[in-house]
């Protein structure tokens, strides 16, 4: 009985083996790894063009490197992105694998055009990861130029753009990572739409996908991430200005570190801040369900980086000066983002939730209308910064200097 | 050894045919008085072998005694200092010279300067005895023979073990000969509640086994199977524990190891301690320990030589080495042939860039390499140590180099294949890692047919297939599964001593009146010849009831004697 | 019936794997919508009821397979059918499991090309190899991979958290919806998956070596899977929204997927489909063996002779039970509360309901023989 019990698991196991074969195995020398993907829209066909960065990746690691770039980029069009893959596989000789996906550039005329069907192909895809950041070219460029981009530090580009993201939005916070998720819940938002970071290119576009860009100790061409695009629903409404974005960040609770420039009153001269933490906190007040009231409470901690004045910063009046100062300046950066986002129309910020939950009964009502009312809707700020510090000095030598 | 033919057929003739028949089937099964036809029979049954010594004495005078001994077997300095010297100083007036019998009482009582003598009838056991390196002395006209323990002759002294080393700890290990083995237990332990019960096993070679255990402590039942399994095993000859282990083993196909073996006295001890029954075979220095459990083979007597903390971490390595050792190639094989999307984004990279230009598939790739392994270990392994040495430098340094730079395997798989090689050196029981590598095979089918589903499936029947094996009773992932909690202080992990008691294993400490029969013969007589009385092949099965507490050395019992 | 033993230990094993099972791979909407940790939360106090019902049964017939005390309680014929119902039932549900685990690793990225029948054949072969051991090697099992199971859900948790992913504003309103729609959902789906199906342990339970405690570690196993699953639907949710989660296929993988620190342990999917997968193998063996105990001891066949042919059966009938998975899900949704609350609720409490009146009518009985006999002292049911 356990011989021929062994004796069969034996003969299915031999036939599964032969039959399989290995349906699913695919040799890593088969794949060609995508590290970005580039989204354009071809007007005289109709149709998107796909641009995949692959990675070439015996020029980036292995010895068997003949010079050449470390990416290329390989084109097909179709009227999905489902049918532009498999185009290219007249182009590629290997299997185009997204699991790597770090980016996705979207170009502006796709982004103004609607790119909610684009992005279902992006949800529905199980090799594509939600992580993937997303991006926007900004206006007069287009996606393939970006990812055709050579980068010098960081070899390939995509990476060296998410990378780029993830810098700036904790040095600069005037951008902040957008993934695949993140916009699919911003077009989710009634009356709103998700933000997506900008890209640009700096220099020639020519020459930054040339290999000589990497040769050169100043670049011909760069991309840059640039400011955020604002999107209502699934199309793209505007560009945000450096301090549009900046606000926007600080009301999304995504601020991490900024620099801050206040004059001071009376010619005293300036202080350049560094915003090292803030916290934003965003209630509504519903006494009137149909003039909700959003009050958005910012408490930025700041450090004094650069003194240009002979004020004295061991006075702790000083200090209460200068943070009514700062909290001056940072309502007025926030109150340029929203009212950007009521002059496009769309609920980036994401009052919305704030009224669900604050009072669920009263959103039911309002969800119909709230395209009517968000543009007027009532905002208040404040504004509690708290200096902590100046770094390594307290006062600036200027004071002691008599400059006459 | 002589071959010893012809004792299974017979089964005790009668004892009238006295006359000088050779004819094996006629033979009687006890010893005659008539001195010369034994001698001739005993010339005549071990094929007149030059190595069998036949010197005969005068005592009183007459011709009328010889002393048979085995030579090269026996202890030269026995035989002559305390067997020849003190027959030939007997005083002969002492002797009866009418009557046979007497006189050899009168040799027994008064004339043998030896701690272990005794009188036999039975030809079979005489015969065994001589076999074994005891002197016989034979009388004319006595129906018994005085056996004297005069075992001894060459063995391998006492050394370091070899096969499992440490650092801190004692370095003595196991040699081939079993009496040696007993007082190296015996010397860690002087407890009268350690028993050791003997037998005789192979219908040819008769090797002495002996199983020990610490009364109280071990299971009586357990004890009782593991007789019973032991006088079971029909062959003719045992030459290692290995085949012992293989008959009494649970009838299960597996590739794990279900009995725990061990060349270390101090880890055997330690087993005993633990309630656990070992079992001695003469001619090995491998001891068996019963019953096993999967964690015994991740633990070395090192362990207790370390600071407990630094024990767990070993024995965490350990288990470590283990998963890798079994896992490592087919995870490998999973992740980049099917899961690419799990590796990070720049070793993926760089994978790619290796796999460039390598001709065969993955799978192939590991399959070849670990092929190569096995091959070069088994080399490196039966080799001469210094053939060995260069064995392991031309296959892992060049051979290695070699492929890679030909670009016949990516680097990335000789690290994997090299670091599983590793892995199965760090696990300190030998059988354990031959299973370990073969189990590695199944895996890497699996994973090359199916990536992680087929790994966690072979996972899953993997520990089902483990939880399924039992060792005399013992499940096989005892202290784990099923859960005990007491055991839990030196299984995986090595508490400090303090909280480590003395963990029986199944058994309550009441010893059970399970061996009553046991007599209280606290006899002191060499393992060797202790056995003499023990019941040949042909009566074997009905003999498991004779049990001797047996010292392990004739110097303890010239001294108690 | 096989001698063996469970210890309680062993018994809290498979339940809690039995549970995590499919509960946490499939995804049959979120009728609760952001609450659905609350509906979770008060479907296992609904199973610990249920599971409350079949405790006194057990009590009542301890070392006896249901099937036995159904046919005491409700005769020969009556019980017998009922018994081979039940067989036929766990047949079919241990079928559909394995359509799930099929098509889980079908989509879960592993196995997109190999044909379903095979990636089900070897879970089958799986399933049937390790009950051919024998249920007290499966529990054995199950202790190690829950084990197993704990390790992995503790650190994809943790990375989960540090990744810094989770925002748990999108589980607010709480009840921003009101009581309706968790109701519906309990009553439609929490309370029978995955805890009505917790009818399986009656087979199970008279294998239990204490009694006492065994139950006591049927009823933690329901606590333990009641919290450990909401708090996985409130984690999926407070990643993922309940957009993205209430459209998932797999929400809990897209979920981990999410996970990523410092580009470094990122993807760890692949040891959540190793959780799933093994979750999966533990349903299909628990209602395998349930289906095989019935039949075995209503037709007394020792139960390992039928082990192969309704592997045949399970692997035959997982290929057609449905042609998508859009299909599969939604006659699963349905069966959840059309068939299944017949064997989990309706026939426990019948019986239960027929012991009761059994033990009046015993009593009355006993009292007006107390009466003429005052020595008789007469034992409740059986």
């Amino acid at each position: 009985m356990l011989k021929h019990r062994w004796f069969a698991f034996l003969v299915l196991g031999c036939c599964l083996a032969m039959m399989t074969g290995c349906w699913d195995a695919v040799e890593l020398n088969r794949r060609a790894i995508v590290s970005g993907i580039g989204i354009d829209w071809m007007e005289s066909k109709s149709q998107y063009l796909i641009s995949f960065q692959t990675v070439v990746a015996d020029e980036i690691s292995g010895k068997a490197g003949r010079g050449a770039t470390p990416t290329s980029v390989y084109q097909a069009s179709g009227k999905t992105v489902i049918e532009a893959m498999r185009n290219t596989s007249r182009k590629v000789p290997r299997i185009i694998s997204l699991a790597h996906t770090g980016l996705i550039v979207i170009s502006d005329d796709v982004a103004r055009n609607g790119i909610v069907d684009l992005f279902d192909y992006l949800d529905r895809d199980s090799d594509i990861r939600l992580t993937a950041e997303i991006l926007v070219a900004g206006k007069g460029q287009r996606a393939e130029e970006v990812v055709a981009v050579l980068t010098p530090i960081g070899k390939i580009t995509a990476f060296a753009l998410a990378q780029k993201i993830d810098l700036t939005s904790r040095q600069l916070s005037e951008n902040f990572r957008v993934e695949v998720d993140d916009v699919i819940r911003g077009m989710l938002t009634p009356g709103g739409g998700p933000i997506i970071n900008g890209v640009i290119i700096e220099g020639s576009k020519e020459g930054a996908a040339k290999k000589s860009n990497l040769e050169s100790a100043k670049s011909d061409g760069l991309a840059v991430i640039s400011n955020l695009a604002v999107f209502k629903g699934g199309k793209l409404k505007g560009w945000m200005t450096k301090e549009e974005s900046r606000g926007t960040v600080w009301i999304r609770d995504k601020m991490q570190k900024t620099p801050l420039h206040i004059k001071l009153e009376n010619g005293q001269g300036e202080v350049a801040f560094d915003v090292m933490r803030s916290k934003t906190r965003i209630e509504a007040e519903l006494q009137d369900p149909l003039q909700p009231i959003i009050r958005i409470f910012v408490e930025p901690n700041l450090s004094i980086r650069e003194v240009n004045s002979s004020i004295d910063l061991r006075d702790p009046h000083t200090m209460k000066i200068l943070e009514e100062a700062v909290n001056k300046e940072v309502v007025r950066i926030l109150k340029k983002a929203v009212e950007k986002s009521k002059r496009l129309d769309s609920d980036i910020l994401g009052f919305s939730h704030v009224i669900e939950r604050t009072k669920p009964a009263v959103w039911r009502e309002l969800k119909d209308r709230w395209d009517v009312i968000y543009p007027r809707i009532q905002v208040e700020y404040q504004v509690n910064s708290v200096v902590r510090n100046s770094q390594m000095r307290d006062r600036s030598f200027k004071h002691d200097i008599h400059i006459e | 050894m002589i071959g010893y033919r012809s004792r299974n057929r017979r089964k005790a003739p009668k004892k009238d045919s006295e006359e000088l028949e050779l004819s094996s089937k006629t033979r009687p099964s006890v010893i005659s008085g008539n001195m010369e036809e034994q001698l001739a029979r005993i010339r005549t049954e071990s094929g007149d072998s030059p190595d069998i010594v036949i010197r005969r004495l005068k005592l009183g005078g007459k011709d009328n005694c010889a002393i048979v001994y085995l030579n090269g077997l026996s202890d030269p300095q026995m035989v002559n200092h305390f067997v020849m010297e003190s027959l030939l100083h007997v005083n002969p007036d002492l002797l009866n010279k009418e009557d046979p019998e007497a006189m050899l009482k009168r040799i027994m009582e008064d004339g043998l300067a030896m701690g272990e003598s005794r009188a036999m009838t039975e030809w079979n056991d005489i015969m065994l005895a001589i076999l074994s390196g005891d002197t016989a002395i034979l009388i004319e006209g006595s129906e018994k023979a005085i056996v004297a323990g005069t075992q001894g002759g060459e063995w391998r002294s006492v050394t370091e073990p070899t096969s499992q080393l440490v650092v801190r700890g004692p370095k003595d290990s196991f040699v081939e000969s079993i009496a040696t083995n007993i007082s190296l237990i015996r010397r860690r332990m002087k407890s009268p509640d350690l028993w050791l019960e003997t037998m005789k096993i192979g219908s040819v070679t008769h090797t002495h086994v002996a199983i020990m255990y610490v009364k109280g402590k071990a299971d009586p039942e357990i004890v009782k199977e593991i007789k019973e399994r032991i006088h079971g095993i029909k062959i003719e000859g045992i030459l290692e524990s290995a085949y012992i282990e293989e008959f009494i083993q649970d009838k299960t196909v597996t590739p794990f190891p279900t009995i725990y073996n061990t060349e270390r006295p101090d880890d055997a001890a330690g087993k005993l301690l633990e309630g656990r029954i070992i079992v001695l075979v003469d001619g090995t220095p491998f001891v068996l320990v019963l019953p096993t459990v999967f964690v015994h083979f991740f633990q070395s007597p090192e362990d207790y030589a370390q600071r407990f903390d630094i024990a767990i971490v070993m024995r965490i390595v350990r288990y470590l080495c283990f998963i890798i050792l079994i896992l490592g190639p087919s995870v490998y094989i999973a992740l980049t042939t099917f899961h690419y999307e799990m590796v990070p984004t720049l070793l993926l990279i760089s994978l790619v860039a290796q796999r460039e230009g390598v001709p065969f598939p993955a799978f192939v790739e590991a399959m070849l390499m670990e092929i190569v392994f096995e091959i070069l270990r088994e080399a490196g392994v039966r080799m001469p140590r210094a053939i060995g040495q260069t064995v392991s430098v031309v296959g892992a340094l060049i051979l290695g180099q070699a492929v890679v730079e030909a670009g016949l395997i990516t680097p990335a798989m000789v690290i994997v294949v090299a670091l599983t090689g590793i892995a199965s050196f760090a696990i300190p029981a030998y059988n354990l890692s031959i299973a370990g590598r073969l189990i590695r095979f199944g895996f890497m089918v699996l994973s090359g047919m199916f990536g992680f589903y087929g790994l966690t499936l072979g996972l899953i029947v993997l520990v089902a297939h483990m939880n399924s094996l039992r060792s005399f009773g013992e499940p096989y992932l005892a202290p784990i599964s099923p859960f005990r909690y007491k055991s839990q202080k030196d299984a995986v992990l090595r508490m400090p001593f303090k909280t480590l008691q003395s963990a029986t294993l199944t058994a309550s400490a009441s010893g059970s009146g399970k061996q009553g029969n046991r007599s209280s013969t606290q006899q002191g007589i060499g393992a060797g010849s202790g056995t003499a009385e023990q019941n040949n092949g042909s009566e074997r099965g009905d003999g498991g009831s004779n049990q001797h507490a047996v010292a392990p050395s004739a110097e303890g019992n010239r001294n108690s004697g | 019936m096989e001698k063996v033993r469970i210890s309680p230990l062993q018994f809290f094993s498979l339940l809690v794997l039995f549970q995590f099972g499919t509960t946490l791979v499939v995804n049959l909407g979120l009728q609760a919508g952001k609450d659905s940790w609350i509906a979770m939360l008060i479907g296992m106090i609904m199973g610990l009821l249920l599971f409350s019902m079949n405790a006194f049964l057990y009590s009542l017939f301890p070392d006896k397979l249901p099937t036995v005390y159904y046919r005491i309680l409700l005769g020969k014929y009556l019980g017998g059918f009922v018994g081979l119902s039940y067989g036929v039932f766990y047949l079919h549900t241990a079928s559909r499991d394995v359509v799930d685990g099929g098509l889980l690793v079908m989509a879960s990225a592993a196995l997109k090309e190999t044909p379903l029948l095979i990636v089900n054949l070897i879970m089958v072969m799986t399933v049937a190899y390790v009950l051919g051991k024998g249920i007290e090697v499966l529990a054995r099992t199950a202790l190690i991979f829950l084990a197993v199971v704990l390790i992995i859900g503790g650190f994809s948790l943790l990375v989960i958290l540090f990744a810094g992913i989770v925002d748990l504003q999108r589980l607010l309103p709480v009840m921003g919806e009101g009581t309706g729609p968790i109701l519906k959902s309990v009553v439609e789906k929490n309370i029978h998956f995955p805890f009505a199906e917790l009818i399986v342990a009656t087979v199970l339970m008279p294998a239990l070596n204490q009694k006492k405690t065994g139950i006591k570690a049927g009823y933690l196993a329901i606590l333990f899977c009641g919290v450990m699953l909401a708090q996985t639907s409130a984690i999926t949710i407070s990643v993922l929204g309940t957009n993205i989660t209430e459209r998932s296929v797999f929400p809990l993988l897209t979920m981990v997927g999410k996970a990523n620190i410092s580009e470094f342990i990122e993807r760890t999917e692949i040891l959540v489909v190793m959780v799933l997968i093994i979750g999966v193998f533990f349903k299909i063996s628990l209602y395998y063996y349930a289906a095989l105990m019935c039949t075995s001891e209503l037709f007394k066949i020792p139960y390992k002779k039928l082990i192969y042919p309704y592997a045949v059966i399970i692997l035959g009938n997982s290929m057609v039970l449905s042609r998508s998975y859009s299909e599969h899900l939604m006659k699963g949704s349905k069966y959840l509360y059309t068939v299944l609350p017949v064997f989990t609720i309706v026939i426990p409490a019948v019986l239960v309901i027929l012991v009761m009146i059994r033990i009046l009518v015993r009593r009355m009985k006993s009292k007006s023989k107390s009466r003429s006999e005052p020595n008789s002292n007469s034992s409740p049911a059986s």
